[in-house]
């Protein structure tokens, strides 16, 4: 062999060297499902917050100025650190981040945007299918007035955590809904009853701390005396000893189908006790009452059976009474099956760049003439379906009026089978003026960088 | 057959190369080769392969609410709820993420000393209700009371503000006037009081004569460094007016310094095992007491507690129950069987983790279990005499006359004396 053709034999093993590793590193990249480009560099946030990262936990002292620290980024050194130091090995780590979600979604603090764990997800999911646990009913917690003045305020822009008096602010727990047939109605609990207490157990809510905080501020003006406040203060004071928070006086009523609970319920000034024995109980997603109103639940596909129940019918009363929660799309479908084509007003936000109309396309071209009946317990979106008919002129609303939420809620399902919902949007039957001034300042705040 | 090896050895090596190229991007970042990576590779389903990662998950629901939720979020203030409902997912009440402005007010409160008016406030939905007025202090000499509820500070309602705020507007430079709008049960008008800020320096020991006995009470209010020396000498004062009875009131005492602690148990027992603590990795350390310290104790003890009585003081008050040095009057304490890290963030932020636990002699197991909602199931020190605090009757902790716990420890001292 000469020396030319050793060196090129040389050169190509070493050219084939290189290009295997190349090829493994390449094949590794296909596998992973990333791009090319080296993935830690390129998930890693600005140079300045690399640094924030390096020295993340550098004494308070070396740096005076205060760092943010991107969310992804801490949550990751958060949860490695306590994974390393606490006492107890963490065996299940998912725990970590189901309990920021939980975290996050809580500090919403709006009694549509919930948290639920994997039962309560269940139970929900059931319930949407038609099997109710526990005590056959749909619950929700329903502010005062004064309360919702608060929120609605306090625009999201100006809320403060010291300004939101969360304490005094917690809402009553109400029976929205009572399944024909279930634990609940047998025992003669009606829609609008609000829990007292469970097992024995009060279940906070703000009322009496209303009470005292009125009476309080009636003393300082000489307006009422101190026994009054001593009295209530007792009062709370006894109830508080042993309570229960609303979010498990949920669990406590709506999971489960063995063992009783014993119910305290308010009803006007009255309070009614049952003992309720937890059951399964099944209903029809769409049911036809003897009077001949529709009740419905707005999850997917209803509305084909709405579709043939109404066939031929001149005239249709639909009952949203008590309709707490259901899904947007459903809702649009069922209003296809209701109401002609057109566009039904405004899905709004409060930073609301986007101003989506609430359009049906392939509406019903012979509609009949429509009667919903509402309460303020009808909510979420069937409350936005009952304020887009009326407001069209398509239906007419019958009875008391709707609580205002129009929320638009979204469910977002978690891998472990837990979920969350989310109020992606509000409605409004009109265009609203114009985009509000927090806006003006984010879209000033981007050209700026 | 010399052609064969060579195949293999060619083969081989670019086995070996083609892995080290797989495994280049963890050799780099000086972790291991990943085998998830290389069970995909091979087709073989893993998994854990398929769930989407932690961070992943976290950082798409963080975005989604950010984007999605129908009103403008503080993204700041998300991060850091986050942080907490992870912290919170242990389920230990101890370990705690503190966002800056809550770590900033644990710092002052764990140093001890800083410009105020010298009273403790505790939460109430008008604004803050003073817990403790420390002696001599600002607010005393002002005559601010106990159970006054402060409504206004600088002629600003205050009403509804978390406790941490109120602390931070109430104190300020030192010499400056602050003026506290003040409602008191038996008054019909609000009490308005200009109190003029000083240095603060918390006293830990407070100490006096029950009027018309020869019972020593004495306060304990923390377990700092200048405890033992304040101790001994109202142990020495004690002594010399004969006392045949000791109340020590531990409650509101949060705790401190496990050296301190010590040193106090030291006056009592000689070199005995007080604490075992156990830390993750198994390793056990046991805490004596000191030896030839032990002072003659003639006289009957009882200890105070409560709900607030937590971590050292619980240790201090354990041992004397698990020695049968002393008898615990009062309610349950809170449950810290526990030591604590802090880690601090360079955005101010803090973590305060659990790293080791630890047992009392007796090797009761003490530590709070609480629900979901941080409502207290069980735990703590179990007194020897349960007695409830009679709140519509209390004005201060240890005034003979308002106090039914103190009446029922001196009670239990005085039917010590007669067997």
């Amino acid at each position: 062999m000469n020396k030319t053709v050793k060196h090129i034999l040389g050169t190509a093993t070493v050219l084939g060297c290189v290009a295997l590793v190349m090829l493994g590193n390449i094949v590794r990249s296909r596998v992973d499902g990333v791009p090319l480009v080296n993935v830690v560099q390129s998930t890693l946030p600005v140079p300045e917050q690399r640094e924030a990262q390096s020295s993340l936990t550098a004494s308070l002292e070396s740096d005076p100025t205060t760092v943010k620290i991107p969310a992804d980024v801490f949550f990751e050194q958060l949860s490695a650190k306590l994974k390393s130091d606490f006492v107890d090995p963490i065996k299940d780590d998912g725990k970590l981040v189901a309990g920021a979600i939980r975290g996050m979604v809580a500090s919403l603090n709006d009694p549509v945007s919930q948290y639920m764990d994997k039962d309560q997800y269940r139970a929900f999911l059931e319930a949407r299918s038609g099997m109710y646990e526990g005590i056959g009913a749909d619950l929700l917690f329903e502010s005062s007035k004064e309360d919702k003045a608060i929120a609605n305020k306090q625009t999201a822009a100006n809320l403060k955590p010291e300004d939101l008096d969360s304490v005094v602010r917690i809402p009553r727990l109400v029976v929205a809904y009572v399944v024909p047939g279930g634990p609940a109605d047998k025992a003669g609990v009606q829609a609008g009853d609000w829990v007292h207490s469970i097992d024995g157990q009060w279940v906070v809510n703000s009322d009496i701390l209303k009470q005292l905080r009125k009476a309080q501020l009636d003393l300082q003006k000489g307006r009422e005396k101190p026994e009054r406040v001593t009295e209530l203060k007792k009062k709370l004071r006894a109830l508080s000893k042993n309570n229960l928070m609303p979010l498990r006086a949920i669990d406590k009523l709506t999971i489960g189908t063995t063992g009783s609970v014993k119910v305290v319920w308010n009803r006007g000034n009255k309070q009614i006790e049952t003992r309720l024995e937890k059951a399964t109980t099944e209903t029809p997603l769409i049911s036809e009452s003897p009077g001949g109103s529709i009740r419905l639940q707005l999850v997917k596909d209803v509305h084909k059976q709405l579709m043939n129940m109404i066939r031929g019918r001149r005239e249709v009363t639909i009952d949203l009474r008590g309709n707490v929660i259901g899904d947007f799309e459903a809702m649009k479908d069922c209003m296809a099956v209701l109401a002609p084509s057109g566009k039904y007003g405004y899905l709004t936000r409060e930073h609301g760049e986007t101003l989506k109309p609430l359009i049906i396309e392939k509406g019903n071209p012979n509609p009949p003439k429509l009667t919903l009946l509402v309460d303020s317990r009808t909510q979420n979106v069937a409350e936005v379906m009952a304020l887009a008919l009326s407001s069209r002129g398509v239906a007419k609303l019958s009875g008391e009026g709707t609580s205002g939420d129009r929320s638009i809620t979204e469910i977002v399902e978690l891998p472990d089978k837990s979920a969350y919902t989310l109020v992606t949007a509000k409605y409004s039957a009109t265009p609203p003026a114009k985009p509000n001034k927090s806006d003006a300042v984010k879209k000033a705040g981007e050209v700026r960088k | 057959m010399r052609s064969v090896s060579k195949f293999f050895s060619v083969l081989a090596a670019s086995c070996f190369l083609f892995l080290l190229g797989f495994a280049w991007r963890d050799l780099q970042s000086l972790n291991p080769p990943s085998t998830a990576s290389l069970k995909r590779l091979i087709g073989v389903k893993d998994a854990s392969s398929t769930k989407i990662p932690d961070t992943k998950l976290y950082q798409l629901t963080y975005n989604r609410i950010v984007n999605d939720y129908y009103r403008k979020v503080d993204e700041e203030n998300l991060k850091y709820v986050s942080l907490e409902g992870l912290t919170r997912s242990l389920g230990d009440p101890h370990t705690a993420f503190l966002m800056p402005r809550f770590a900033e007010a644990f710092e002052l409160e764990t140093k001890g000393n800083f410009v105020g008016v010298g009273a403790r406030l505790s939460p109430d939905p008008l604004g803050a209700r003073v817990a403790n007025v420390f002696d001599g202090s600002p607010a005393q000499r002002a005559g601010v009371q106990m159970n006054d509820v402060i409504t206004g500070v600088d002629g600003k309602t205050v009403s509804g503000k978390e406790v941490e705020d109120i602390v931070k507007l109430i104190r300020g430079d030192e010499g400056t006037v602050v003026k506290l709008t003040i409602l008191r049960e038996k008054l019909a008008k609000p009490l308005v009081l200009a109190i003029r800020r000083a240095r603060i320096t918390t006293p830990t020991v407070e100490a006096k004569l029950l009027p018309g006995t020869k019972i020593g009470y004495m306060m304990i209010t923390n377990f700092a460094e200048p405890t033992i020396d304040q101790f001994d000498k109202a142990l020495d004062q004690f002594e010399k007016s004969k006392i045949n009875g000791l109340i020590i009131d531990l409650r509101g005492n949060p705790g401190g310094l496990l050296q301190s602690a010590k040193d106090t148990l030291s006056r009592f027992l000689d070199n005995k095992v007080i604490v075992t603590m156990r830390e993750r990795d198994g390793i056990v350390e046991k805490v004596r007491t000191d030896a030839g310290l032990a002072r003659m104790i003639d006289y009957p003890i009882a200890i105070l507690i409560n709900e607030d009585s937590a971590s050292a003081s619980e240790i201090f008050a354990g041992v004397m129950q698990d020695y049968k040095v002393a008898k615990l009057v009062g309610e349950h304490s809170y449950g810290k069987a526990s030591v604590q890290k802090p880690v601090n963030f360079i955005d101010k932020s803090m973590l305060k983790i659990t790293i080791a636990r630890y047992y009392l002699p007796r090797g009761t197991d003490i530590s709070r279990r609480v629900d979901e909602d941080g409502v207290y199931i069980s735990g703590g020190l179990q007194p020897d005499y349960p007695v409830e605090l009679d709140l519509d009757k209390i004005k201060s902790f240890g005034d003979i006359k308002t106090d039914n716990q103190l009446q029922k420890a001196v009670e239990v001292i005085k039917n010590s004396q007669y067997h």
